[in-house]
């Protein structure tokens, strides 16, 4: 045979080194696709994309603080913005919901609705002046401290912005379920 | 310890000791190129499957959302664009390489005793690619793929008895729509690719049951193992697959057109090239006089018939040669039929006008989409509302009969009068303008047009008739003529410059036209007094503007003169949104031409929405991108 490629049998070096070189060429060729689509697939790990727009410096508008009872008792709110959802965009939809209380002249406290133990919506409970949440009973005191420790963490709080005007606007973030710290998501 | 372990293992599967066998497998006559067929051939439906499963966990099958998601899969998500080029392009690979293939078989006669069925099986292999090739094209719902299917899903009905109920279960209702998308989903990702790896097996099978088919001569020489000689060329020819896909991906790009529109006629749609001769037979005289289903089901039934016998056939050797001149005049026809389908369309320029258009909607609903996002309506929704992406096309189709944009049809094309030849080519003669042309309308420049150049703006005027009978001259003799005639003197004298650029500026101010901003205030004062006046810097016109323009300027109380009812336009806002708006519904009113009108209007023929998104495209309001274009990934 004059083909150069079958003259290597000759020595076991060379027929080593083919062997490396097959591997190598054939690893190459089916490893590669595998290699692109775990870029491909990990996608929601390497780009950050904002679940919602519309928000000003990071606040939304929730309320009037005159929509407020003086008690402090607090009142849930629905949150609207541009939802962002991969190619969509829905415009004002609600993109979440918290509860606020007005702990003072112009003080308010805004607590996510969604229970850091895992990710249920947490209810008030007027008449024992408590949150619980309906899936594993986490309890907590009206300014979100827990009662129970089914839950890592006392509820999330978020940060308020009262305007001159009145009018309430909150940073609002979800956090990771289940840690005892908050880390955003 | 390695060998215990494998040794373990294999005690238990036997895994080890038939890829042992595998790469101990003898090739006779030693390693050829000839025999990486194979490899290449499930190498390159591997890169399906991996590239198909990874798009699977991106794609979203729905007329809202199949373009949508194909869009965020090409433009957004991370080497989305490298993933679904592969895919394309390994799709055509396959094609081409399976076509091949059964070309060898018939030529080396492979098919003979006792591989009829290993021949058999390999054709019905073939028949399920070219099934998930055809239904993949749907997949994206944009143009090419929509208009496409609708043809090809219709020469599924023609098919007799069957036919039509065939196609309405494949589409999922009568019409395309969400359930064709699933099903067609299914049918390319699930259904197809099992029934193909079914057979895929089988084939292998058979081949290893009946090993390589090769001559005596080659079975006399000495036998070489598998590993590693076959399997490095096997391996090269792969990477070359690889490499010629990635490059075709980083060179071209899968295309992703405009999103599906079934409102619009598609002049730009074809078919996949390796089905343009098909698409070209069917335009065939023959097949035009007895029907489709001839051209698309019984003569392909019948080819394909013959291929199926051939195992048999080819048993001597006068059928053999039967059989290489049926594949030769079947090729040499495919090509024949392929070569003038390219060399009409070249030469078609209603086709290449319909291809560029296809290429602006497609990047424009791209663009649109990246900046933007996509409303819960779709991406039909986001288009159908751009005036940057209706303009154009409302211009080609409601005005461009008689107007013109800067000597096209808005769309960049020319106007044609098209002349059909016998031998069905087509003669494109330009078709002259009945009214003015329109590009740049409403700006500086139109404005000192009118004014120094009347004649020219309106030349094509002469050209308009009504049943026989000429309704522009009356324009080009009117009122507003003669004035320009008697006063063009005066307007030219370079004395007069300054204030031939105020009258302008303040007809651009008045207009209200954001792309005409900013506007200089002084000269727009000095403008108007010269339309008020007809006083020049050196001497004046022989009448002044207001004499017979009525004008209005905005937000003053009282109008700076009234319409003199004589037919000439009321001027206030002129150029501006609400004038063309009103302008465009009722040319004829009182306040614009009156009874010297000549235009349509179009207040009955168009919806109130496609009048604004045609004056708004006129105007230049739309988005716009940053100055880098396009979003580099």
């Amino acid at each position: 045979m004059s083909d150069p490629l079958d003259a290597a049998e000759a020595t076991p070096r060379r027929g080593f080194l083919k062997s490396l070189a097959t591997l190598a060429i054939v690893g190459t060729a089916v490893l590669s696709p595998f290699a692109a689509g775990l870029a491909f697939f990990l996608d929601p790990l390497l780009k950050r994309r904002e679940p919602f727009r519309g928000a000003e410096n990071g606040f939304l508008y929730v309320a009037n603080v005159s929509q407020l009872p003086a008690s402090g008792e607090p009142v849930h709110f629905a949150l609207r913005a541009d939802r962002v959802d991969a190619w969509n965009i829905f415009r004002n939809r609600t993109i979440g919901s918290v509860y606020l209380r007005l702990m003072g002249p112009g003080i308010v406290l805004a607590l996510n609705d969604i229970c850091p133990h895992l990710g249920c919506k947490i209810e008030l409970k007027p008449a024992d002046k408590t949150f619980l949440c309906p899936c594993h009973g986490a309890h907590f005191k009206l300014d979100g401290e827990q009662i129970t420790h089914i839950a890592p963490r006392s509820m999330d709080t978020l940060l308020v912005d009262v305007r001159k005007d009145g009018g309430v606007w909150v940073k609002y973030q979800e956090f990771e379920g289940g840690k005892t710290q908050k880390v955003e998501l | 310890m390695i060998n215990k372990l494998s040794a373990w293992f294999d005690e238990r599967t036997g895994w080890c000791t038939a890829w042992g066998r595998f790469l101990e497998y003898s090739i006779p006559g030693g390693p050829r190129w000839r025999y990486t067929w194979g490899a290449m051939l499930a190498f390159t439906f591997f890169l399906e499957a991996v590239t198909g499963l990874l798009l699977w966990a991106a794609y979203s099958p729905g007329t809202q959302t199949a373009w949508e998601s194909t869009f965020f899969i090409q433009h957004e998500l991370t080497l989305g664009w490298l993933i679904r080029g592969v895919h394309h392009y390994a799709a055509h690979t396959l094609m081409v390489l399976l076509g091949l293939h059964f070309l060898q078989l018939i030529v080396y006669r492979v098919y003979l005793q006792p591989r009829e069925v290993n021949f058999w099986v390999g054709l019905a292999m073939l028949q399920v690619v070219m099934l998930i090739f055809l239904t993949g094209f749907l997949l994206p719902w944009d143009q090419y793929g929509y208009h496409g299917s609708v043809a090809r899903n219709k020469i599924l009905g023609t098919a007799p008895f069957v036919g039509q109920p065939a196609l309405t279960v494949a589409q999922g209702g009568k019409i395309m729509g969400n359930q064709t998308l699933t099903r067609f989903f299914a049918l390319h990702a699930g259904l197809l690719p099992a029934i193909a790896i079914g057979l895929l097996v089988v084939y292998s099978r058979l081949v290893f049951r009946h090993g390589l088919a090769v001559g005596e001569k080659t079975r006399s020489e000495p036998a070489v193992r598998y590993w590693p000689d076959q399997a490095l060329r096997d391996g090269l020819a792969c990477l070359g697959v690889l490499a010629i896909v990635v490059g075709l991906t980083a060179w071209v790009g899968a295309p992703l057109w405009g999103p599906a529109n079934n409102v619009d006629s598609f002049g730009a749609a074809r078919p996949e090239w390796e089905f343009l001769f098909l698409f070209r037979f069917l335009k065939m005289e023959f097949i035009q006089k007895h029907g489709v289903e001839v051209g698309a089901v019984y003569i392909p039934t019948l080819i394909a018939g013959v291929i199926v016998l051939m195992p048999f056939i080819g048993r001597s050797r006068a059928g053999h040669i039967f059989n290489l001149s049926f594949l030769g005049v079947l090729l040499a026809g495919m090509g024949y039929l392929s070569f003038i389908a390219v060399k009409e369309d070249a030469a078609d320029l209603e086709y290449q006008a319909a291809y560029h258009e296809a290429e602006r909607e497609g990047h424009r609903a791209v663009e649109l989409a990246s900046a933007l996002g996509i409303p819960g309506g779709g991406a039909m929704e986001l288009v159908q509302h751009d005036p940057l992406f209706m303009g154009p096309k409302l211009f080609a189709r409601r005005c461009a009969n008689c107007h013109r944009l800067d000597g096209k049809n808005g769309l960049g094309a020319d106007v044609w009068k098209v002349t059909f030849n016998p031998d069905h080519s087509k003669n494109f003669a330009v078709d002259p303008a009945t009214a003015a042309d329109l590009g740049g309308f409403g700006s500086r420049e139109w404005m000192l047009k009118v004014l120094t150049d009347y004649d020219a703006t309106f030349e094509p005027l002469k050209n308009a008739t009504h049943n026989g009978k000429n309704v522009g001259e009356r324009f080009l003799t009117g009122d507003m003529a003669s004035w320009c005639k008697d006063n063009a003197e005066v307007l030219k004298q370079p004395a007069n410059a300054a204030s031939v650029k105020a009258l302008v500026e303040f007809l651009a101010a008045q207009s209200g036209r954001k792309d005409l901003q900013p506007y200089d205030a002084a000269l727009v004062a000095a403008g108007r007094e010269v339309f008020a006046s007809a006083t020049l810097a050196s001497g004046s016109l022989s009448s002044a503007c207001i004499d017979c323009h009525g004008m209005h300027v905005a937000g003053e109380e009282t109008a700076l003169s009234e319409n003199s009812g004589a037919g000439a336009p009321t001027l206030t806002g002129y150029g501006g949104r609400k004038w063309l708006i009103d302008f465009l519904k009722q040319p004829g009113h009182a306040d614009f031409y009156g009874d010297n009108n000549a235009m349509p209007s179009f207040e009955q023929s168009m919806s109130p929405q496609e009048i604004e998104l045609l004056v708004d495209w006129m105007l230049g309001d739309y988005y716009r991108p940053e100055a880098s274009p396009s979003k580099a990934e």
